[in-house]
């Protein structure tokens, strides 16, 4: 594994309220997943307004068409801030709003045929892409995931390849600050497209790892130190996370931090816990994935993510899709999470009095009949040519229209279809191209 | 009126409101439009609805909104009427589109309702069923809901006098669900929830009170109940649906749609077999 030779450590829950408070200063505001409301059953990607608003001690668990979360433990001290896994938002929803109007027109006073249309301001078409405003500060994701970042540059190239992106600067772009994902959930499989569950592309990445150390008696000491250990029986547990910069952009984060101790550099003990740390990750996705694609050989092809596409291609016309998608309801659900799904529909609207018109632009669904009419009627008229629709745009035809796969694995399609089915074993059953 | 120079003379639209067998929700909605209503009562001439005023212009009408059932051999006649004298016939309410939630005596025997409800059932002249109004007639639009959503009503009513396509979607609830970033409620908390099959357009109120959707709109477009239900089943004891509540999950104001009622009936069918057994 490649990784940047100079990694920092902070230590404890106050070390990572430094580097918090240190984004929050330069951003306009900080997205990241929380609890939308201190009784929610499940994470939301949302505003974090401040550090106390990450999801401390909240461990998700995941399983197809289930998700539910766990408190870690009562006291607070040590409890974990990245044992989750994304929640069922990601970035999309900032990326491309779920609802946004395009342009609205007025009749003319003076002549009632001519309308005058004003276009949805630059402003909020910049909202559309990963860039805000140059003139005020940049927003912020903090926590989010290797798969959110790359869903994030899926969706960018769709935006660019379609000719909606407005051209980049690095400055406008928001600063991202991941975290690895140290607890993977069941239905990820991000390492199927040869990356994770560490992020090495961000401008900051954050992995937290714990420190079982033996508890020495001095009771005298009453370090900071020494108050980021809780003890548990005879040992302690000793949380640090281990900061890398990727960017021009997370270097100086690091530097300022660094300058006043908040960071220090990892000691060889503690480079060695994060190698540990992420490979059991690696170990554990390994075994999620295989639960899935039991077939080596074939786990294999699936790992090589590229290859899944002509795979599928060969089974476009099988009966199987018949099979796959016999529970499939034709919600929705599936594509309203996934967090590179783009297509949209547009609604108009007319006052009473037909003075007023608007247009305004909304999520859609493969798997809705409106997204495929054309004159004469719905070509995907059945659920299974829904359903294939949907797999074989992911991960076969998205690499013809934009050059890469349109799934990044996070799992949510899993995760949030009500009747649980599995999107990355339904993959691989429909490549077997079992009767 | 605002003057319009192109249609200036053109006349107002005939607008009539027909009630049938219902709770008059649907017109209440209509009533219920605040800001609009005076806009509505301005572009189109109200001229025939009694809930708003005894005032009666005779037809023909250029839009009827017709609220209700079919229960009585009257009605069978009078909606022949109501469509004689229409240009466009628009049902509103589960009611009208479905038969509602009277069309629970189409799974029962309405002479014993009868006579449990009434001192002197002899009085009583009613039908066996409860009926959508496109049952009985040609209908031109079919707007959902119990009641119908008003903001839904201006919509289709514009769009009728403006000569648009309603954007009405008939997705599924899920849709509006997540656009909102509601988390669902059966993933997360394994709530009996209709929405993944019903029809949109509440606007995924119940899931946004964390509860489950109810199908006030009826089935969607593909509406598969069974894939659904089984999975509700597997989540039972987690606190979701037993078969007996999915019976009656299915069995409320939209029970007389084709799905509804062959899915209710299966599972009722299914709960009174496993009570056999027990
Ligand atoms: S298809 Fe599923 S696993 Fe892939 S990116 Fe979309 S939601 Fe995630
Ligand atoms: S795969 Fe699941 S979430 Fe997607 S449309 Fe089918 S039932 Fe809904
Ligand atoms: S709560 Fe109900 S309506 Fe909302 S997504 Fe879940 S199943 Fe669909």
């Amino acid at each position: 594994m490649k990784r940047a030779l100079s990694s920092c450590v902070a230590e404890g829950a106050e070390g990572l309220r430094r580097i918090f408070d240190q984004v929050k200063n330069q951003s306009r505001c900080v997205y990241g997943y929380g609890l939308s409301h201190p009784a929610a059953n499940a994470l939301e990607l949302c505003e974090l307004f401040g550090f106390e608003d990450l999801p401390r001690g909240v461990v998700s668990n995941y399983a197809p068409g289930h998700a539910s979360l766990e408190k870690e433990r009562e006291d607070q001290t040590c409890s974990s801030f990245f044992r989750h896994t994304p929640g069922a938002t990601s970035p999309k929803s900032i990326q491309l709003p779920p609802r946004r109007v395009i342009w609205k027109a007025n009749r003319t006073k003076e002549d009632h045929q001519k309308f005058q249309i004003a276009l949805a301001s630059a402003e909020q078409q910049k909202s559309n892409t990963l860039q805000p405003n140059p003139e005020i500060l940049p927003v912020a994701f903090f926590g989010i995931r290797s798969c959110d970042l790359r869903a994030m540059h899926t969706l960018q190239n769709v935006f660019d390849v379609q000719g909606q992106g407005v051209p980049k600067s690095a400055a406008e772009m928001p600063l991202l600050i991941t975290a690895s994902c140290v607890e993977p959930g069941h239905n990820c499989f991000c390492t199927s497209f040869g990356y994770g569950p560490e992020c090495q592309d961000s401008d900051l990445n954050i992995t937290e790892c714990f420190v079982e150390e033996e508890v020495q008696h001095n009771k005298g000491s009453e370090s900071a130190l020494e108050k980021t250990k809780c003890e548990q029986g005879k040992t302690a547990r000793k949380q640090i996370f281990v900061v890398d910069a990727h960017t021009t952009r997370g270097r100086p984060i690091v530097e300022a931090l660094s300058k006043d101790q908040h960071l220090r550099h990892a000691s060889q003990h503690e480079t060695a816990l994060l190698t540990a740390t992420l490979k059991r990750s690696q170990q554990r996705l390994k075994e999620f994935i295989a639960a899935r694609v039991p077939n080596e050989e074939n786990r294999s092809k699936v790992w090589a993510g590229a290859d899944i596409a002509k795979q599928l291609r060969d089974q476009a016309r099988s009966k199987n899709w018949e099979t796959i998608a016999e529970s499939c309801l034709s919600c929705g659900n599936c594509t309203m999470v996934c967090p590179t799904c783009f297509c949209t529909t547009v609604e108009d609207s007319i006052d009473l009095e037909a003075q007023r018109s608007e247009r305004t632009q909304v999520w859609d669904s493969c798997f809705t009949a409106g997204h495929s009419y054309v004159h004469g009627g719905t070509v995907h008229k059945s659920t299974p040519s829904r359903y294939r629709q949907w797999m074989m745009h992911k991960l076969s035809s998205w690499h013809d229209q934009f050059g890469e796969s349109g799934c990044v694995g996070c799992g949510r399609c899993t995760t949030w279809c009500p009747v649980g089915i599995d999107f990355l074993a339904s993959a691989y059953q429909m490549t077997k191209g079992v009767e | 009126m605002k003057s319009k120079k192109a249609g200036a003379q053109q006349k107002k639209a005939k607008l009539a409101v027909w009630k049938f067998a219902s709770c008059d929700g649907c017109q209440l909605s209509l009533l219920d439009l605040e800001d609009e209503l005076l806009l509505l009562a301005n572009s189109v001439e109200i001229a025939f609805f009694l809930e708003a005023s005894s005032r009666v212009l005779p037809g023909p009408y250029d839009v009827s909104l017709v609220e209700g059932s079919i229960t009585t051999r009257e009605d069978q006649q009078r909606i022949q009427d109501v469509r004689k004298q229409s240009k466009t016939l628009i049902s509103i309410g589960a009611c009208a589109t479905s038969g509602g939630i009277q069309a629970l005596r189409n799974f029962a025997d309405v002479d014993e309702f009868t006579r449990h409800v009434y001192a002197t059932p002899a009085y009583i002249q009613t039908l066996t069923t409860s009926s959508a109004i496109s049952e009985h007639v040609a209908v031109d639009y079919e707007l959902r809901g119990c009641p119908v959503n008003k903001y839904q009503l201006v919509e289709v009513l514009t769009s009728t006098l403006h000569g648009k396509a309603p954007s009405i979607p008939n997705e599924s609830v899920c849709m509006e669900c997540k656009r909102q970033g509601q988390t669902c409620v059966i993933v997360a908390n394994n709530t009996a929830c209709l929405g993944p099959i019903t029809h949109a357009g509440c606007g995924a109120i119940c899931p946004r009170y964390c509860r489950g959707c109810y199908g006030c709109y009826g089935p969607k477009e593909q509406c598969k109940p069974a894939p659904l239900s089984q999975k509700l089943l597997e989540r039972a004891a987690k606190g979701s649906a037993s078969q007996n509540e999915l019976a009656r999950l299915f069995r409320t104001f939209n029970c007389n749609s084709t799905e509804f009622r062959a899915e209710s009936l299966l599972q009722e069918e299914r709960a009174q077999k496993a009570k056999k057994h027990s």
